[in-house]
C-alpha cells in the first residue's frame, strides 16, 4: 500500500524581519534565509537560515549569514540521494552527511569570507569601535567578523537531513501534532553565546576557526520511510527567545498545523512577516527568521486538532477541505513516477519584510541568491 | 485572497535580565560608606528605569543580597526596575561572610529558577573588608553554576582595606579589575556607571562567539572620575 506521505507534495515558505532593537539602533538585519530554488525536479529540497552574531567583533556577520545560506544550498543541494534503493542509510550516507558535509560547508564559507576580504579588506573605520584585544582577535582571525550560525533541512526522495551549527531551533511536527526537536540540544548555547561557522577563537591552526567549526555541527539524517514530519520549522534564536517559555514556543508547531489546515498555506505565508515583527517587538528584539516546510495533506492524512480544543484523539477526516493541497500539484515521492514528468515543482512561497519604511508590505522572497542584508 | 490571522504560539515577553546588588553590611561599612551606598543606589534608580525603557526587549529585574553575619536577601523577589523601591541597608553586623553570599547567589542562579532565554545577569559586589568565612568554598559553589560563569561580575572595593584578591577572584576576568573607590563621590559615581552604562551594554540581544575562557559579555571600561583623591573629601 502506498504510504500517504510519499504522495504528499512539500510546500515551503519563509520570512526574515529586522529586529526591533536593531531598528532602534539603526542596525541591519543580520539574519539570512534561502528557500528551495524553483527547479525542474522537486528534489533535493533545501531550506536554510542563518543568524549573524552581531556582536562588536562580528561587524560583517550579515554577510557571513548570507554566505552561510548560500553555501548550504550548494553543498546540500549537490549531494544527491545517498541512500540504498530501499531508502536505508548506508555507512557512506552517514559519513557523507555527518562528517563531509560540515567540512564542505565550512570550507565553502571560509572561501566566501576570504574572497570578500580580498575585495573588501577591513578599513580602519570598521574597527574603530573595538578594544585593543578585540582588534587583535580580528587581526588574528578575520573570519570572526563574519561569524554566523546555520540551520538547514535537506529533503531528498529517500531521506530528510537536519543540519545545525549554533543557536536557533529546528522543530518537527508529526501528523498527530507532536512537536519535537530532531537534533540534540547543545548545552553550551545560552547567555547569548553560540558556536559559529567562524569557529572558536581559541583554535590554534592557521585558520583556527574552520577546524573547530566542523566539529560543532549537529546533524541527523532519517529515512523518510521511517519518519516524515507533517511540518518542519527552522528558525533563528530571535523567535524562540521571544516566547515566555519553551512551552509557549513549542505551541507554535501545533498552532501552525491547525492554521494551515483552517486558513490555508497561502494565508499563513502571507501572515509570517507580521507574526515575526510582533515577536521581535514584544519579545526578544532580535532579528527573527522562520522557514517552514509543510507536507500537504492527502485524504489518508490524520487531521490534527489542538489538545486544548479537542481532547479526543485525532481522527482521519477524508473530506476535510485542505486549501493547501487544493493546488494542482503532482504527487511526488516513490509513486510519483519519473521526475521528468512532473508538471510543477512544489510551491515556492516566501516573504520577507525588512524595510522599516514599509512595514505592511510583504514582498516575494527570491528563491535563489543571497538576501540583502 | 490571503488575510492576516492570529499568530501561533503562546505568550511572548521581553527577555529577563537579572541585576543583583551584593552588599557588605559589616560594621566597618557603618556611617558614610553605607550611607553613600544607599543614597547612590536610590538616586541611580531613575536612570536605570530610563535605560530599561530604551531597551524594551529586556526586562530588568533587581534584587539585593546583603552579607555580614551570614548572608540574607534584602530584596528577595526579582522586581522589575520600574516597580523597584530601594530600602536602606544598615551596616551593623559582626563579620564579613562573603563566602556565604556566594552560596546564596548560587541558589538563585540555578536553572530553574533561571530561564534559558535570560540575558547574562549582572552581579555587583560591594565590600570594604576581608572575608571572615571560607570565601573560596563559596566562590567554588557559585562558579559551578553555568549562569554564574556567564554573568557580568563587577566588584567595587570600598576603602583601602578591601580584599582586592578576593574581589578579583569573584570577577574572574583578566581584563577587569576591582573598581577602587576611596570616597563618597567616587562610590556614587561608580554605582551610577554600573546602573546605566553596564546595564545598557548587557541589554543587547546580540550573540557572541562561544568562548569557554571568558566570562560574560564585554563591558565598557569604568570611567576615570578623578575624585578619588579629592582634597575636600574624607578618604576611606
Amino acid at each position: 500500500m502506498t504510504q500517504p506521505s510519499s504522495e504528499s507534495p512539500w510546500l515551503y515558505a519563509g520570512a526574515s524581519v529586522r529586529g526591533h532593537s536593531h531598528k532602534l539602533a539603526a542596525l541591519l538585519n543580520q539574519d539570512a534565509i534561502q528557500l528551495p530554488a524553483q527547479a525542474e525536479h522537486p528534489y533535493p529540497l533545501v531550506l536554510a537560515v542563518a543568524d549573524g552574531h552581531g556582536s562588536r567583533k562580528c561587524f560583517r556577520s550579515h554577510k557571513g549569514a548570507a554566505f552561510a545560506t548560500e553555501i548550504a544550498m550548494q553543498v546540500l543541494g549537490g549531494i544527491g540521494d545517498p541512500t540504498r534503493e530501499n531508502g536505508e542509510l548506508t555507512p557512506q550516507t552517514v559519513w557523507l552527511l555527518e562528517t563531509d558535509v560540515p567540512r564542505r560547508i565550512c570550507r565553502g564559507w571560509n572561501e566566501k569570507v576570504d574572497e570578500d576580504l580580498k575585495f573588501h579588506p577591513f578599513a580602519e573605520d570598521d574597527k574603530r569601535h573595538l578594544t585593543d584585544i578585540e582588534r587583535k582577535s580580528i587581526d588574528d582571525h578575520p573570519a570572526t567578523a563574519y561569524g554566523a550560525t546555520l540551520l538547514a533541512v535537506l529533503i531528498t526522495r529517500k531521506l530528510i537531513a537536519y543540519v545545525q551549527i549554533g543557536d536557533g531551533e529546528i522543530l518537527t511536527v508529526s501528523d498527530s501534532g507532536e512537536v519535537s526537536s530532531p537534533l540534540p540540544a547543545d548545552d553550551r548555547l545560552f547567555a547569548n553565546e553560540t558556536t559559529s561557522l567562524a569557529g572558536s577563537p581559541k583554535g590554534s591552526s592557521k585558520r583556527p576557526g574552520s577546524a573547530t567549526a566542523a566539529t560543532d555541527f549537529r546533524i541527523r539524517c532519517i529515512p523518510r520511510k521511517l519518519e516524515e514530519p507533517r511540518l518542519i520549522l527552522i528558525t533563528t534564536d530571535g523567535y524562540p527567545n521571544s516566547f515566555n517559555s519553551q512551552n509557549d514556543f513549542l505551541k507554535v508547531g501545533g498552532d501552525l498545523i491547525r492554521l494551515i489546515d483552517d486558513e490555508g498555506f497561502d494565508t499563513v505565508q502571507y501572515s509570517l512577516p507580521g507574526w515575526l515583527e510582533q515577536a521581535s517587538a514584544e519579545g526578544s528584539g532580535d532579528d527573527v527568521t522562520l522557514g517552514l516546510i509543510y507536507r500537504a495533506k492527502t485524504p489518508e492524512t490524520p487531521s490534527y486538532e489542538s489538545p486544548s480544543t479537542q481532547p479526543e484523539p485525532a481522527e482521519p477526516e477524508p473530506n476535510t477541505t485542505d486549501k493547501t493541497s487544493s493546488a494542482s500539484l503532482p504527487p511526488v515521492g516513490d509513486e510519483a513516477g519519473d521526475p521528468q514528468d512532473m508538471a510543477e515543482p512544489p510551491l515556492n512561497t516566501a516573504v520577507r519584510q525588512e524595510d522599516p519604511a514599509e512595514p505592511e508590505k510583504a514582498e516575494p522572497f527570491p528563491s535563489s541568491g543571497a538576501p540583502d542584508a | 485572497m490571503a488575510h492576516s490571522i492570529k499568530r501561533p504560539g503562546g505568550e511572548m515577553s521581553a527577555r529577563p535580565l537579572h541585576f543583583i546588588w551584593i552588599v557588605d553590611v559589616s560594621g566597618t561599612m557603618y556611617g558614610e560608606k553605607i550611607g553613600s551606598l544607599n543614597f547612590a543606589i536610590r538616586e541611580a534608580l531613575p536612570a536605570m528605569v530610563s535605560v530599561a525603557e530604551e531597551n524594551p526587549n529586556v526586562k530588568v529585574l533587581i534584587r539585593t543580597l546583603k552579607f555580614g553575619q551570614g548572608a540574607q536577601w534584602h530584596h528577595s523577589q526579582p522586581t522589575e526596575v520600574k516597580d523597584f523601591r530601594w530600602t536602606d541597608l544598615a551596616a551593623t553586623d559582626n563579620g564579613t561572610d562573603m563566602g556565604k553570599a556566594m552560596e546564596e547567589l548560587a541558589k538563585v542562579l540555578k536553572m530553574p529558577p533561571m530561564e534559558s532565554r535570560s540575558v547574562p545577569p549582572v552581579l555587583v559586589l560591594l565590600s570594604d573588608g576581608q572575608p571572615t568565612d571560607v570565601f573560596s568554598k563559596g566562590l567554588r559553589t557559585l562558579m559551578e553554576e553555568p549562569w554564574a560563569k556567564k554573568a557580568v561580575r563587577i566588584a567595587i572595593a570600598i576603602g583601602e582595606d578591601a580584599d582586592l584578591d578576593c574581589l578579583q577572584k569573584f570577577i574572574g576576568h583578566n581584563e577587569r579589575k576591582p573598581i577602587e573607590v576611596r570616597n563618597a563621590p567616587s562610590l556614587v559615581g561608580m554605582i551610577r556607571w554600573v546602573s546605566t552604562v553596564v546595564l545598557k551594554s548587557v541589554s543587547s540581544p546580540q550573540s557572541r562567539l562561544l568562548d569557554q575562557t571568558v566570562s560574560g559579555p564585554s563591558i565598557p571600561a569604568p570611567p576615570q572620575l578623578n575624585i578619588n583623591n579629592a582634597a575636600d573629601q574624607d578618604v576611606w
